[in-house]
């Protein structure tokens, strides 16, 4: 299993760096819309400027390509790590780490072209929006149709996977069914399904950019780039969904590991394939109509180091991104305050998930007998079993052989806790130390557990006290 | 509708709604917003501006108010077929023409480069 954690981080980690270098370091600037977040203007491509920006780039664009070759190196050495903790913990905190440090450049290059802007006096129009009266509202690329039927499908296949659940379907007969694992990975899939679909429409509706005084050219340019993001959404979404239904089959009729890994990998590799071809269709777009762009809107300063959106007179939320992919929230909105406030809580709990799961994984399991029950314990975790209600128990000499499946709960290379499938007899609880091969199993009129502890004397004990009753 | 941006400036003294109401006049008289033209919906332009859909609406019911546009719920906002001609200057307006001219007179302004740029505004084929 941490091999598999391993291969997944880095086949998404890399490609992201380097998809970051590409999309937001900027090389043959002169063509460009933006340099570091900030307008391309025609200021930039005269006299002294130019080799400026020239000095900018390159210096910027040579740390970008340090940090990514150093993103690879350090990724390719964390997949040497063993251990689930260990590699938990290391790698949630050089994604974070790897992240922040690639945008790190681009920050800087943004400050420096501020700067040089200031230093050319280039002013320009504070608080100035403009709007083509002729496209307000109207320029739309995402036929609902196109987005809504997949969507369908996918909400159709959750239905189904219920119904498996549930033993309405008998498709199929194995440990799987009535698990509600069926269910519960279709409707998280069906949930990621449901955001690209909320997405889209929200790109759809994103302001016209006004690059000119002539509305068909404003009309075309936004219609092409909305056509785009739509194009995306729907991909991306036949993709998530195509890929639920590979998986919910597999896991039906025919699940192995290394199939199981070979579709992962292959929707990864589809899910970039079609941000890369959205990024083409992107380029070419912005290629086409760079020499139709009259207008340029200043409004640079709004964009804290060309990365996030600061305008407390603009009510809109979401805006479309200055860097990257996609769009971002208006920070001085109260929702997007909110926002940010969830990505800083997340990134806090990222890091206290990993200091949790490395608390489960160094404290002992313990297993005693305290006021005529037996006590499974574990930090916060207590599993009371009264005597009283103890219909039958017995000792099992090999967990390994133990055939288990999570439905809830923690299930680490270390230790097993929560509700678990075993031996195709759903609804046990389960409180187990990996590395102790004895076990007792300890029946009651409403479940069975199977329990025992970091110390094996502790488990004989156990069983002894049980035996006696 | 021919090529008609709006520009708004938020940090101006003049109400947003006012700029609103100030241009579209302008799109009238220069042409580029025709008799009987449909407007954008209240919603649809505050959300391409950024602004509340009151202020949207308060410019669509003082142009209504004036005379240049009608509303209807079924087909929102269009500019008058028929625009009611009082060929007068109304007097706030004289006034203001009358600040502008002595500005331009006090810093130099020559009396035909006034006309040349109300010729201008005006349109010299009118």
């Amino acid at each position: 299993m941490s091999m598999y954690l391993g291969l997944i981080m880095f086949s998404c980690l890399v490609p992201f760096l380097w998809i970051i270098y590409v999309w937001v370091y900027p090389r043959k600037w002169r063509d460009k819309k933006l340099i570091f977040g900030v307008k391309n203007r025609a200021e930039f491509q005269e006299g002294e400027a130019a080799p400026e920006v020239d000095e900018i780039v390159r210096r910027r664009g040579g740390q970008a390509v340090m940090i990514s070759i150093s993103g690879t190196v350090i990724s390719a050495l964390l997949l040497l790590l063993r251990g689930m903790t260990v590699q938990t913990a290391a790698w949630t905190g050089f994604i974070l780490l790897a992240l922040f440090a690639a945008y790190v450049p681009y920050f800087l290059g943004n400050m420096e072209m501020k700067a040089l802007k200031k230093k050319l006096g280039v002013q320009g129009e504070e608080g100035v929006t403009l709007v083509d009266l002729s496209n307000a509202g109207s320029v739309r690329a995402l036929k609902p149709v196109r987005i809504w039927l997949p969507t369908i499908l996918g909400a159709v296949t959750v239905i189904l996977a219920v119904l498996v659940d549930l033993k309405v379907l008998p498709v199929a007969e194995n440990w799987v069914v009535g698990s509600f694992l069926l269910t519960f990975v279709t409707a998280t899939f069906f949930a990621t399904g449901l955001l690209m679909l909320v997405l889209a429409f929200v790109f759809d509706r994103f302001k016209n950019e006004v690059i000119s005084r002539d509305s068909a050219v404003n009309a075309n340019y936004n219609r092409a780039k909305k056509k785009n993001f739509a194009d995306m959404f729907v991909l991306s979404c036949w993709i998530n969904y195509g890929f639920m239904i590979c998986w919910m089959a597999s896991f039906l009729f025919a699940y192995s590991d290394l199939l199981f890994m070979i579709a992962l990998i292959a929707y990864m590799v589809l899910l970039f394939g079609g941000i890369f071809l959205f990024v083409l269709r992107n380029k070419k777009i912005e290629a086409r109509y760079k020499k139709e762009i009259t207008i340029v809107e200043d409004d640079d300063d709004l964009w804290i180091g060309g990365m996030f959106y600061y305008n407390p007179k603009d009510k809109r939320l979401n805006v479309e991104k200055r860097v990257g992919i996609g769009g971002t929230v208006n920070v001085a909105h109260p929702l997007g305050k909110l926002f940010m406030a969830f990505a800083g809580l997340s990134i806090i709990g990222a890091v206290a998930c990993v200091v949790w799961i490395g608390m489960m994984e160094a404290t002992p399991m313990r297993l005693y007998v305290e006021n005529d029950a037996v006590v499974c314990h574990q930090l916060w975790d207590e599993y009371v079993i009264p005597a009283d209600e103890i219909t039958g128990s017995s000792l099992g000499n090999d967990l390994s052989k133990l055939h288990l499946a999570r439905i809830s709960g923690v299930g680490m290379d270390t230790m097993l806790k929560g509700n678990f499938i075993v031996e195709d007899q759903s609804g046990c609880k389960v409180f187990l130390w990996r590395g102790t091969m004895s076990y007792v199993v300890i029946r009651t009129k409403d479940r069975t557990y199977y329990v025992n502890s970091s110390d094996d004397n502790e488990v004989q004990e156990v069983y002894q006290w049980l035996s006696q009753q | 509708m021919k090529d008609m941006i709006i520009r708004i400036n938020e940090l101006s003294d003049v109400p947003i709604y006012m700029q609103i109401r100030n241009q579209i006049v302008m799109g009238i008289s220069s042409g580029e917003l025709a008799a009987g033209e449909q407007l954008p919906t209240v919603r649809a332009l505050a959300l391409e501006m950024g602004i509340n859909t009151m202020t949207v609406s308060k410019a669509y019911q003082l142009l209504k108010t004036e005379g240049y546009v009608m509303t209807d719920r079924k087909n929102g906002a269009r500019v008058r077929m028929e625009i009611q001609k009082q060929a007068s200057i109304p007097e706030a307006n004289k006034a203001e023409l009358k600040r502008i001219v002595s500005e331009a007179r006090i810093s130099g302004v020559k009396k035909a480069e006034i006309v040349a740029l109300v010729d201008e505004y005006y349109g010299l084929d009118r």
